[in-house]
């Protein structure tokens, strides 16, 4: 009988702890329904195709005002990176430039993002966070995370790991609603900012 | 009965462990390349510098979860701790920054948790164990104390022939 209290306890406080441990696992943002941290990069290459672009070599959030955004964080050796890239970009040419692409390489090297670029033949506004402030100031915790931001400037919502077609109607259509969207995705297939996953 | 405790200590042991430790996993070399160069120092008073090292051993490292960003070496955390510069250089003052990190990951960021909500048992947890501790060991020294009450009395002298005989002729010669 002792035994079985003293196990009954453990137990607990095992449940306890295990809760405590997994709840962050769902990495909900505080910054859904809020405006969007405004940012302001270069661009790996201009974008000649959207008449919002910057002439320049730019971009800020603040070029963008009006218009739904889709913000992608990626990098070259993110392995689910490469798993979205086809969909970002047929995003893009589906959904642009009535709402705006944007990817942000982070922790990456220019000439590896842009052979990635190139790759993947990627045409919508990307360029690097070179100092890694963007980064923090999304919260980020790994790549590739998406943010919805909608035409008032408040992220709509946040979508963890690989975006699938599905996945990017969804939010697409719950951006151009308005709506304020629940976290999305798999927290599990983010690749965390230290952990490339290239094989190179 | 110890093996189920032993596979609950380490299940959560290795939910706590930073993931390098798990898988082995290295930081890759060019990005660590990249996140020093390029970027221009922030230049910092010793006063500035020592509120920011305070800082950082405040925040939790989002990548290794178990440890501060002081203590971690991911991007992450180089990052964050490049940003905690630029905000005290801003003139920031230490709250300002911790609702900065808190409005952008949540509450969860703060190693010291919240005195509010969940996090409340955190606070409350370990005074509650040591108080049951405590009123355990004194129950249990009562209990001890009651089921031996004879060892601890003092024992009459047992009588001997030999002791009668001493006193007597202590007595006579006086």
């Amino acid at each position: 009988m002792k035994r079985l209290v003293l196990l009954g306890a453990l137990a607990a406080v095992f449940a306890v702890f295990a809760y405590a441990l997994t709840r962050e696992a769902t990495l909900a943002s505080p910054l859904i329904g809020r405006a969007a941290p405004g940012f302001d990069f270069p661009l790996f290459e201009p974008v000649g195709d959207d008449p919002v672009a910057p002439a320049g070599t730019k971009l800020a959030l603040s070029d963008l005002a009006g218009k739904p955004v889709v913000l992608n964080f990626w990098a070259s050796w993110c392995l689910s990176c490469r798993d979205e890239a086809a969909v970002l970009e047929a995003g893009w040419r589906r959904y642009g430039p009535q709402v705006a692409f944007v990817g942000i390489a982070v922790n990456d090297e220019p000439d590896a993002a842009r052979a990635f670029i190139a790759r993947y033949g990627k045409t919508y506004f990307l360029g690097p966070d070179a100092n890694g402030s963007v980064a923090v100031d999304y919260g980020l915790h790994g790549v590739p995370e998406t943010f919805f931001i909608g035409t008032d400037g408040r992220v709509l919502s946040r979508h963890v790991g690989p975006l699938t077609p599905e996945d990017l109607d969804r939010q697409v259509a719950g951006m151009t609603a308005g709506r304020t969207g629940e976290l999305t995705g798999d927290p599990g297939a983010v690749t965390p900012l230290d952990q490339g996953d290239d094989p190179r | 009965m110890s093996r189920v405790i032993l596979a609950m200590g380490a299940v959560l042991i290795a939910a706590m462990a930073c993931p390098e430790d798990l898988v082995g996993q290295e930081t890759e070399p060019t990005a660590e390349v990249l996140s020093e160069a390029g970027r221009p120092p922030i230049a910092l008073t010793p006063a500035q510098e020592a509120r920011a090292r305070e800082i950082e051993g405040a925040l939790r490292c989002p990548v290794c979860r178990s440890q501060s960003i002081r203590q971690s070496r991911s991007f992450m955390a180089e990052d964050m701790k490049r940003r905690i510069r630029e905000l005290i250089a801003e003139g920031r003052s230490d709250e300002q920054i911790h609702a900065f990190f808190v409005e952008r990951y949540g509450p969860w960021i703060l190693l010291d948790p919240p005195k509010s909500g969940f996090n409340l048992a955190a606070w409350l947890l370990p005074g509650a164990a040591v108080l049951a501790g405590a009123v355990g060991l004194v129950l249990a020294a009562r209990r001890w104390a009651s089921r031996s009450p004879a060892r601890t009395s003092v024992e009459p002298p047992p009588e001997s022939p030999y002791l009668d005989r001493l006193e007597r002729e202590l007595k006579e010669t006086e």
